[in-house]
């Protein structure tokens, strides 16, 4: 025998049960979690103490406001060129195969380990000298290289414009 | 089936179907093409050029290709690589790449993955904005023209698979882009929201509003600066290698807090699945996948934009409990502490028959066969019912009669495939838009025969090559007339009749009366149009007859149901792809609702409760003695409860009290109930008679299945967590059933299905594993597994295995009056739900579509002197309506038609009689009358402008691509290779 209502009555909330509640759903959060939390804490500590921990509550803080400066300044013709050659310095190192480059950094310092013993001694090197370094296989060597190196530089090039 | 032949691609030898899409065979066998425009459910529509390839020689869009027995293919030649890239660089001119900070860089952006897999480092030229202004006039979308590449996709999406046909690409501008009814916007279009162009859009040019500034990381920040960081990205940036780097790690990092998790949809009964992404409660949005077995693609506005209720603040989070006039919050214990004790009160004083279930047709299966179980083996009763006696319970008993299985008999891939699609009584492309748009696209594409008959000349109507307008309630005899007429030519199937119908001469005994002559007479359709009915169907080699509300919810609508099945059955429309008998099931779920035993006489599967051996079975398995007797439908329970029978009700969501017809009498029968449980998510119009509300979650918040019009069993899986301390339905029921002194032990959905399955042979090899993600099937599922999409392909559903022609009458509606001069009519509206509880929490839907309106005919406006925006009540002989008028041709003479959508002073079922089919109690909806009252002339128009019917729609063929190519700047990237092939030889 009920008439339509819509009339709700909230029920009140137990503002203390639902305190002790959620500090029992946390303590037990934190419990589970208690070596991570342990080493976040040392993590925050050492922000805190090197001030890190206020320059990014101030950046987080002002966060768009900020984004939006850097953003202007970087976008300013002279910021924008530095960061394209950075960016394509990056690239270039980026695009260098490493592993190639040990067997070569390798015969660099035994050229320069010559290059001392050489400069130590007293001996003049004659034009004859010269002519015959050209048929020793370690010089032949290098000035391959060299060549080779130049060569694959001006081909890459001619390559792009074709 | 297409012959298989062999062609050479790269060198290698392979296998594919003559006349199939080249393009679509690369990709199958794993060759790399790219390909922008190509979408697998939109087909080929040649306009972004980059999967040009060489075949036979010359160069070629592999998806404007047809595979042709020996043809050589070669995908890595240089000369086609050369051109895929001068048409991906015209691609870029259109398209900025700032993908890190775009929306849709979620792994899934076509124009961001083809970039990267063709390895582009830099463009030839450079990007260029174009001079219009992105739209965010509508609700639910934007279109930034800025980025887009007028690949089409959305157009051919709008054209050709929802043929909505609102978008087209204007060619003739010097930067083409898409148009909204040529000209206008968005907002103010024609478009309905179906979200389907926005789901096929290869880039972020179309964008969901409720992704933007949300999905990314970076996203969110202000326009300015976001501007910056993109000139900057491109002023420092000399290749594409960095951006397309680390947009993929912020992509990846994304997938950390995006969950994308596959539902089903609850607003009809298609059944469109679809995937819903969310950040925490938020909704990002709503996808439909390719392998969305139902829909594919596709989506209407409910689907893909409308589910703010779900976070709604009127949503119920705790139990109430009535204290006299007010509703209290109480714990979980207390409320069922209340129906424990008031539950069991009842029994003790009045035995479990004074008390009756209502299932919901938005529930899952689960929750049918635990709330029937909860009836029968808990309480001792079969007064359990559900809410698809409103609508389709006489289209259930007509084939119940004929065929034998009380579903859909084939599914919607049957629907696009006949020749010729007859709807009656279904406003079918605002009610089940998914399901129309399929035959509104082989009509248009395939040249597929629709005839519509209705009393409105709705969307589909339009579309028909033939429009049949009945006076009201009259399907049944036209329906026969056309049946004799073919038996009379001499048309019927004998063959199909001979092997495999009995009862064929008492049939066509039957239809004497229904001669040419009398049908004219009574329905008002010329005696030619009769025949044009009937050689139509002759002439068709497969039909298919679709038919709804306008049917059922008539007096004798089970019989007019019957009647089409046997039109079928006379002309061999059976058994057959293409063929049968498709009743649209309205909601979700009424077709599992009932399937899982939510009734009063069937044990799930449609075993009966009368049947001994059948009621043994669930006796063993419940460990309880079962009742034998049918129980009480939803409108003898009302009725029972007015003699003081019935004493307590105990209802899962349905706003009975609005929905249910003759609602004055059905809430003053809540009054006098002794005690009334309701679950649901609102306090809605019924909860509000109740003594204990309980918080319900809606289906995103619950797992479990429903079975779709197609007898299709889909899988839902749980999206959010539930609101507050609302539980799913099926806990809920465990819980009142162990109070009630049940022992239940539910811990998944997955359990509650093995045991109706275990008991059920039409779902016996139904389980959630083979239902995984996308997985579907369609019932009777066998042990093994089978399912059945076809119905009745080696037998009909009977014992011997025949089909029955069943005689019916016809029963003459009620009709109108001389002081109820006025037929009301009755239905769904594209953009909202039901009663509009869901709906009208969608701001989106809400701006557009604020409340219902009376559709009133031109020549009714004039004799009354009323117009667009005028205020009416309309009065019949159970209640009063009040609305305002919009004046339209949709409606003709003296039939006016409501939207069912409200729940105030407009709420169609203050009008609504208790008049009932005569065999299963849906209540006669359709046929209402009433006389009406002008309150006052002058008023603005129901209909916003911004409501999509008052936009006009840009029908053409698709994007007509062939006007692109005429353009005098444009030219083939492949004859450009080749051109230049050929100087750089004579050079």
């Amino acid at each position: 025998m009920a008439k339509p209502t819509n009339v709700i009555e909230r029920k009140p909330v137990d503002l203390e049960m639902a305190r002790e509640t959620g500090k029992n759903e946390l303590l037990d959060l934190l419990l589970e979690r208690k070596a991570s939390l342990e080493a976040l804490i040392e993590l925050v500590e050492k922000l805190d103490e090197r001030g890190i921990l206020a320059l990014l509550n101030g950046l987080v803080g002002k966060g768009d406001e900020i984004l939006g400066v850097v953003m202007h300044e970087l976008n300013k013709p002279s910021t924008s060129a530095a960061l394209s050659h950075l960016l394509s310095l990056g690239t270039l190192i980026s695009r260098i195969e490493a592993e190639k480059l040990e067997g070569l950094a390798e015969r660099v310092n035994r050229g320069i380990e010559k290059a001392i013993t050489a400069a130590e001694s007293d001996h003049m090197m004659t034009f004859y000298d010269l002519l015959r370094l050209f048929k020793d296989p370690d010089v032949n060597r290098v000035l391959s290289a060299l060549f080779g190196f130049l060569k694959g530089v001006g081909s890459c090039d001619t390559k792009e414009e074709s | 089936m297409a012959k298989e032949v062999i062609i050479n691609v790269n060198g290698s030898v392979l296998k594919a179907k003559a006349g199939e899409n080249l393009l679509k065979v690369l990709k199958a066998a794993g060759h790399e093409v790219p390909a922008i425009c190509y979408h697998e459910s939109l087909g080929p529509l040649q306009t972004c050029d980059t999967c040009i390839v060489e075949v036979d020689g010359k160069l070629v869009r592999a998806c404007g290709k047809s595979v042709e027995p020996g043809m050589v293919v070669l995908t890595d030649v240089k000369q086609a690589q050369e051109a895929q890239r001068i048409a991906m660089n015209r691609i870029l001119v259109n398209h900025e790449l700032y993908c890190t900070v775009c929306d849709n860089n979620n792994g899934d952006c076509t124009v961001h993955n083809t970039v990267l897999s063709m390895e582009i480092d830099h463009q030839d030229e450079p990007f260029q904005p174009k001079p219009y202004e992105a739209d965010y006039s509508g609700s639910f979308y934007r279109y930034d023209p800025d980025q887009c590449i007028a690949c089409g996709r959305c157009v051919e999406a709008c054209q050709n698979v929802q043929v909505n046909e609102t978008l087209t690409i204007d060619w003739s501008l010097e930067r083409p882009r898409v148009l909204w009814d040529g000209a206008t916007s968005i907002d103010q279009s024609s478009c309905v929201n179906c979200g389907q162009c926005v789901t096929v859009c290869p880039c972020n040019a179309l964008m969901e509003k409720s992704m933007l500034g949300e999905a990314g990381y970076l996203t969110g920040i202000q326009p300015s600066t976001l501007r910056n960081m993109i000139d900057l990205t491109k002023k420092v940036e000399k290749g594409y290698g960095a951006i397309m780097a680390v947009s993929n790690a912020e992509a990846m990092m994304r997938e950390e807090r995006i969950k994308k998790t596959k539902t089903v949809c609850t607003y009809c009964g298609v059944g469109c699945s679809f995937d819903v992404w969310t950040k925490g409660r938020k909704i990002l949005k709503v996808e439909p996948r390719l392998e969305s077995p139902a829909n594919g693609i596709a989506s209407c506005v409910k689907g893909k934009f409308g589910w703010d209720y779900v976070n709604s603040e009127e949503r119920l989070t705790k139990p109430l409990i009535r204290r006299g006039n007010v509703f209290h919050e109480a714990s979980w214990e207390e409320a069922l502490d209340v129906i424990e004790e008031r539950l069991k009160a009842i029994i003790a004083k009045n035995g479990p028959d004074a008390i009756g279930f209502i299932s919901s047709s938005k529930a899952t299966n689960e929750e049918s066969y635990l709330m029937q179980k909860l009836a029968r083996a808990v309480v001792g009763t079969n007064n359990v019912d559900n809410c698809s006696r409103y609508c389709q319970a006489p289209a259930t008993v007509g084939l119940f009669r004929t065929v034998g299985y009380g579903g859909d008999s084939g599914t919607m891939a049957d629907l696009e495939a006949a020749d010729l699609v007859i709807t009656i009584g279904s406003n079918t492309a605002e009610s089940h838009p998914v399901l129309a748009a399929k035959i509104k696209r082989a009509h248009k594409l395939r040249g597929q025969r629709l005839i519509v008959a209705d009393l409105r000349k709705h969307e589909m109507a339009e579309r028909a090559d033939l429009f049949l307008r009945p006076k009201p309630g009259t399907d049944l005899v036209w329906l026969s007339a056309v049946t004799k007429y073919i038996f009379d030519q001499g048309w019927e199937n004998r063959e199909f009749l001979d092997k495999w119908v009995k009862d064929v001469e008492t049939y066509k005994a039957s239809l004497d009366k229904f001669t040419l002559e009398y049908a004219e007479k009574m329905t008002g359709l010329s005696k030619e149009t009769l025949i044009q009915v009937a050689e139509e169907i002759h002439r068709a080699g497969s039909v298919c007859i679709c038919w709804a509300m306008g049917v059922t919810q008539q007096k004798g609508g089970n019989d007019t149901s019957t009647a089409i099945s046997n039109l079928l059955l006379v002309t061999g429309n059976y058994m057959r792809r293409g063929t049968g008998a498709y009743p649209l099931r309205g909601h979700n779920n009424v077709q599992g609702c009932s399937d899982f035993g939510s009734m009063p006489n069937n044990f799930p599967g449609y075993q009966s409760v009368s049947d001994p051996e059948i009621r043994a079975k669930f006796e063993a398995a419940w460990g309880k003695t079962l009742p034998a007797e049918p129980g009480l439908n939803n409108h003898q329970m009302v009725d029972a409860i007015h003699l003081g029978r019935l004493k307590a009700l105990f209802l899962i969501g349905e706003d009975m009290g609005v929905v249910d017809s003759n609602i004055n009498y059905v809430q003053a029968a809540y009054e006098k109930l002794e005690f009334f449980v309701v679950q649901d998510l609102f306090l809605t119009k019924t909860a509000q008679y109740a003594d204990v509300v309980l918080p319900a979650c809606p289906s995103l918040e619950k797992e479990g299945t429903f079975t779709n019009t197609e007898r299709r069993i889909q899988r839902l899986y749980q999206v959010l967590p539930p609101l507050g301390e609302a539980k799913p339905d099926w806990e809920i029921l465990q819980l009142v059933a162990n109070r009630l002194g049940a022992d239940w032990h539910y811990t998944h959905p997955s359990e509650i299905m093995a045991e109706a399955a275990s008991l059920t042979p039409m779902f016996a090899g139904v389980t959630y594993e083979r239902l995984e993600g996308y997985q579907s099937l369609h019932w009777p599922v066998h042990a093994d597994g089978r399912d059945e999409p076809l119905l009745y392909t080696e037998r009909f559903n009977f014992p011997d295995g025949f089909a029955r022609l069943y005689p019916v009458d016809w029963t003459e509606p009620t009709g109108t009056s001389e002081v109820y001069d006025l037929h009301v009519n009755n239905g769904r509206i594209l953009e909202h739900f039901h009663e509009g509880n869901l709906t009208y929490k969608s701001e989106g839907i809400t701006r557009k579509t604020p409340s219902v309106f009376f559709e009133v005919s031109p020549e009714l406006a004039e004799e009354r002197g009323i117009k667009t925006g005028s205020t009416v009540r309309l009065v019949s002989a159970y209640g009063a309506a009040k609305g305002k008028v919009v004046v339209t041709d949709r409606v003709r003479g003296n039939e006016i038609y409501i939207p069912m959508n409200d729940n105030g002073e407009a709420a169609i079922n203050r009008l609504t009689s208790g008049e009932v089919d005569k065999d299963t109690d849906t209540p006669a909806y359709k046929d209402t009358a009433v006389r009406m009252e002008v309150l006052s002339v002058e008023g603005e128009s129901p209909l916003p402008a911004n409501n999509h019917r008052n936009g006009k729609r840009t029908p053409q063929a698709g994007v007509e691509v062939e006007r692109k190519w005429a353009r005098p700047d444009y030219i083939f990237p492949g004859e450009l290779v080749m051109h230049k092939k050929e100087l750089m030889g004579r050079g």
